[in-house]
């Protein structure tokens, strides 16, 4: 009865549902295996995506650690006249390119993972491709991209503290002054 | 649990920057403190309040890197260990350490003098500070804390964004210890209230946590919808789940929480013990030997350091690899990413410089080979002649240095193994040429780019060779530093050490170390930058404000690095090709270059000019000699540039000359196993933050070098400081936007 609560919930919650690779985006049950797909960013935005997947023995839920999954994505939308430029620490593979999920790439060891490109906006199609053993299958799941995020709207705490140290020095400063008027005596911090 | 294969549990860890490295710098702070103040008094400081600390900031740890992390957003049971660990485990042991006093006295003692007293000799921040852990404040927010944060809605919030998750973490921890700050008690601080109030307050806390904790174990559905449907990796349903996380709260929970009731209540009521007076306390140790920190007074790296052949080991592996690269670079493929000379000297070469520049100093030029082959070659031909007097300065070395940061990106050198080896072969010839000619180290010293880059960028590097007391050198009348004896040879850069200052012209050779007869030099640590702001007159540079060249030198090291950045950019690549297409090679590569002279020696000279003409206008000085004391001001920001681009070649280029190493083994016949080229490229999500972090830390460092600068001018320091702080603002501005352009180049390697 609770495993039917949890069954009925998922597709109510999934979109709450984090991993390493942030939220679910699809999830497919094949051959006795059950495959669910995270993606980061939460919304998915063009730019680097962080894609992980867990693999489950079904029924009896046990992770699957030694299934090879291989992943790609594919825009489904006619191409944008001005693509995305990923950043520098990305820029590996190519749209199309079918990349190898490892659980290197996530920290969470029973997911396996890779960075995908999404060169712009708009429907793609994250084609992934399972293999265990002697079986294998593929599938695809349709994706929603939305317009990339400005990096200053993700950077800005770390420019933010710039600014915030030089006013702790003004205070300093203001303190110092302050204590010059009041007495001659030097700071002192004695153990 | 026993469905979940243990091994990918337990090898769930992860390489958070800010848990890593703040709490091992935490760790490190403490340590250094307390080593000083148990030495004085031991018996406030046992062993104990370390092993409590180090225990605190290891349950964080554990917290936040471990499997408990990663699997927290599955299992409720597992977050809520996380929680209890961060909540009741970690502060009452990192407060158990009494860290006020051996963290203040772990950090550099200008930095506590200058940066901290002001602020905890305030008064008003004292007041503060004791309104925040009074328990009638700690405890409500304690409580409030707790209940906020489990209310669904929020748990929620900060189970779907890593953002809201690391500030309910902050929160627990911070209210946490505030909350357990008076049952401590952490000398010196002094109680509010008398330490029976401790039972109440500690006993409504746990009513608090009961409450909770009941509520989650006997609620009849799933509180956190996302635990619902989360894959069920174990044998728990979401609900056991719940339940399970409400036990771990509640009992483990409890017991934190009346521990010190127990033991409050048992102090209160026993008969008070005798305390021991100041007779009867343990002789109070001498304390240690206070003084800067010296890298060759450390047990084993001092001894391996100045062992005598030291350096000749070093530079001999250091030849061996140059001589690698060569060879790989005239007789092996001409493709740059396939390639040693391709790969070791434009990557590796320039992270590890930059990382030991920044960690130590500059221990290339210590490792140096071509100063090797030069010292080799001396045994022919033992220069002897005088550098001409003309050439006396670093003009003809900030041309040098200019031309070398051209040929780099503009003749894109980085991918010609072939020319990559004909400059290091150059190299060589020119240090043996010029040195076999010339007396003492003049082509370092006069000529030679990379010297010129290290010498720049090691004056704010954390450590110097200097004198260890200058007392010691006053009575020094043979001065065997700088003319050396019988058996070592003294500084053939021409510094004398008690009048040098800073690292310029400094190869670390050691020199000067082996020839003291007194053994009063040694690598001391220095306050990065802190030699850039007073401009004494320095043994050989002289002062900085009468020295255009070195200005000169300081500003191209400065924008080369921000113009460096911009050569790689796929914007600027794409104006390239398109003015090669539309003018034809020639023309664009004449227009490139005027764009880089401008860039890197115009503009940049101009702007100090300008700038030291404004500053001028208010103190009555030449406006050359503020434009070239201030320049140097700008190598902070100008290093920062370089670090953040350098990161990114060693974040992506890491592994790159494995599989080289394997295809040379194979074509010289040591096997022939075919090399894996698809080496992984580490990718590494944060490197934009980080390099905006080195750029940060450079403008703050810059602008604080300028505004003492500016001080020790006038009292009116404004009007001198601020078109310096502008131009700096700005050159950061334009490093925050190279830092997020794309980048043309690939950096997986390529297959023959």
């Amino acid at each position: 009865m609770r495993r039917l609560l949890v069954i009925a919930l998922f597709p109510a919650a999934s979109s709450l549902l984090r991993a390493d690779g942030g939220v679910t985006v699809g999830q497919i049950e094949r051959d006795g295996l059950r495959v669910t797909a995270f993606a980061a960013p939460v919304p998915v935005r063009a730019g680097p995506l962080d894609v992980t997947f867990l693999v489950q023995e079904i029924p009896s839920n046990r992770p699957v650690t030694d299934a090879r999954i291989e992943c790609s994505v594919r825009k489904l939308d006619p191409p944008s006249p001005d693509p995305v430029r990923l950043p520098a620490w990305c820029s590996t593979v190519a749209p199309g390119t079918r990349v190898l999920a490892t659980s290197t790439h996530s920290r969470n060891k029973l997911l396996s993972g890779a960075y995908l490109p999404l060169t712009g906006p708009g429907r793609w199609e994250l084609d992934i491709r399972v293999a265990r053993g002697p079986s294998a299958f593929s599938a695809a799941i349709p994706l929603s991209v939305a317009a990339p995020q400005p990096p200053l709207s993700i950077w800005w705490p770390l420019i933010a503290w710039v600014p915030v140290a030089i006013l702790v020095y003004v205070w300093r400063g203001c303190l110092v002054r302050a204590k010059r008027v009041a007495g001659p005596s030097a700071w002192t911090v004695n153990p | 649990m026993t469905n979940l294969p243990a091994e990918s549990v337990l090898y769930s860890w992860a390489f958070e920057p800010v848990p890593a490295l703040g709490l091992s710098a935490a760790a490190l702070v403490y340590f250094l403190g307390w080593r000083g103040l148990h030495g004085q008094v031991p018996w406030r400081f046992p062993v104990e309040r370390l092993v409590s600390f180090l225990g605190g900031l290891a349950a964080v740890f554990v917290a936040l890197a471990s499997p408990l992390d990663a699997f927290a957003g599955w299992l409720l049971v597992v977050h809520m260990v996380q929680h209890l660990l961060l909540t009741m485990v970690a502060p009452p042991l990192l407060l158990l350490g009494w860290p006020m006093l051996p963290l203040l006295s772990g950090l550099p003692r200008g930095f506590t003098r200058d940066g901290l007293a002001p602020f905890l000799n305030s008064p008003s921040l004292h007041r503060f500070g004791r309104f925040l852990v009074h328990p009638l404040f700690a405890g409500p927010l304690f409580i409030f804390s707790n209940l906020f944060w489990h209310a669904p809605a929020l748990y929620e919030l900060a189970l779907r964004s890593p953002g809201w998750h690391q500030v309910e973490h902050l929160c627990f921890l911070v209210t946490a210890i505030l909350f357990w700050w008076p049952v401590v008690q952490p000398w010196p601080s002094r109680p509010a209230l008398p330490r029976w109030v401790m039972i109440p307050y500690l006993l409504a806390a746990d009513l608090q946590n009961t409450v909770l904790a009941g509520f989650l174990s006997f609620y009849g559905e799933v509180l956190y919808p996302a635990y619902a449907a989360a894959p069920r990796i174990s044998g728990l349903s979401a609900l056991d789940d719940q339940a399970a996380a409400g036990a771990v709260m509640w009992v483990p929970g409890s017991m934190v929480f009346l521990i010190p009731v127990g033991i409050i209540s048992i102090r209160y009521l026993s008969p008070r013990r005798h305390r021991l007076t100041i007779q009867e306390k343990p002789a109070v140790r001498r304390a240690r030997r206070a003084g800067k920190f010296d890298l060759l007074r450390v047990p084993v790296i001092g001894g391996v350091m100045r062992w005598k052949f030291f350096r000749p080991a070093l530079q001999s592996a250091m030849f061996a690899l140059a001589a690698l690269v060569v060879l790989d670079g005239l007789f092996g493929p001409q493709v740059g990413a396939v390639n040693l000379a391709g790969v070791l000297p434009w990557l590796h070469w320039s992270g590890i410089s930059a990382i030991v520049l920044l960690s130590v100093g500059n221990l290339f030029c210590m490792a140096c080979p071509f100063t090797f082959a030069r010292d080799l070659g001396r045994k022919i031909f033992p220069g002897t002649r005088e550098w001409p007097r003309a050439l006396r300065s670093k003009w003809f070395a900030v041309v040098v240095l200019a031309g070398f940061f051209w040929a780099y990106e503009f003749l894109d050198l980085w991918d010609s193994p072939w020319w990559t080896a004909w400059v290091i072969v150059f190299y060589f010839s020119g240090a043996v040429l010029v040195d076999g000619v010339f007396k003492n180290a003049s082509y370092c010293k006069y000529v030679c780019p990379i010297g010129q880059f290290n010498f720049v960028a090691s004056l704010v590097s954390p450590m110097e060779v200097r004198v260890r007391e200058a007392d010691v050198c006053s009575g020094c009348r043979t001065r065997d530093c700088i003319k050396g004896n019988d058996v070592q040879r003294g500084c053939e850069l021409l510094l004398f050490q008690p009048r040098k200052s800073g690292n310029m012209d400094c190869t670390f050779c050691l020199d000067c170390v082996k020839a003291c007869p007194r053994d009063n030099v040694g690598i001391l640590a220095v306050t990065p930058g802190s030699g850039l702001i007073a401009d004494p007159r320095r043994s050989s540079a002289g002062r900085f404000a009468r020295r255009p060249d070195l200005a000169a030198l300081v500003l191209v090291f400065v924008f080369a690095a921000f113009a460096n950045v911009a050569a790689m950019l796929v914007p600027v690549r794409e104006m390239e090709d398109a003015l090669r297409r539309m003018a034809g090679p020639q023309v664009s590569g004449a227009a490139w270059f005027a764009v880089f002279v401008f860039a890197v020696v115009v503009l940049p000279i101009a702007l100090a000019r300008v700038c030291g003409w404004i500053s001028s206008a208010t103190t009555g000085q030449k406006p050359s000699s503020i434009a070239n004391g201030f320049a140097a001001a700008l190598v902070p920001l100008g290093f920062a540039m370089w670090a953040a681009h350098i990161s990114f070649h060693i974040f992506s280029g890491a592994l790159t000359p494995w599989p080289i190493l394997v295809r040379i083994a194979r074509d010289i016949g040591f096997h022939s196993a075919v090399p894996a080229w698809d080496v992984s490229v580490p990718v590494f999500e944060g490197l934009p933050g980080l390099q905006i972090l080195f750029l940060g830390a450079g403008l703050l460092c810059s602008l604080w070098i300028l505004w003492r600068k500016s001080l020790a001018l006038t009292r009116r320091a404004m009007p001198v400081f601020l078109p310096w702080a502008v131009v700096a603002a700005a050159l950061y501005a334009v490093g925050i936007w190279l830092i997020f352009q794309p980048i043309d180049m690939p950096l997986a390697v390529t297959p023959p």
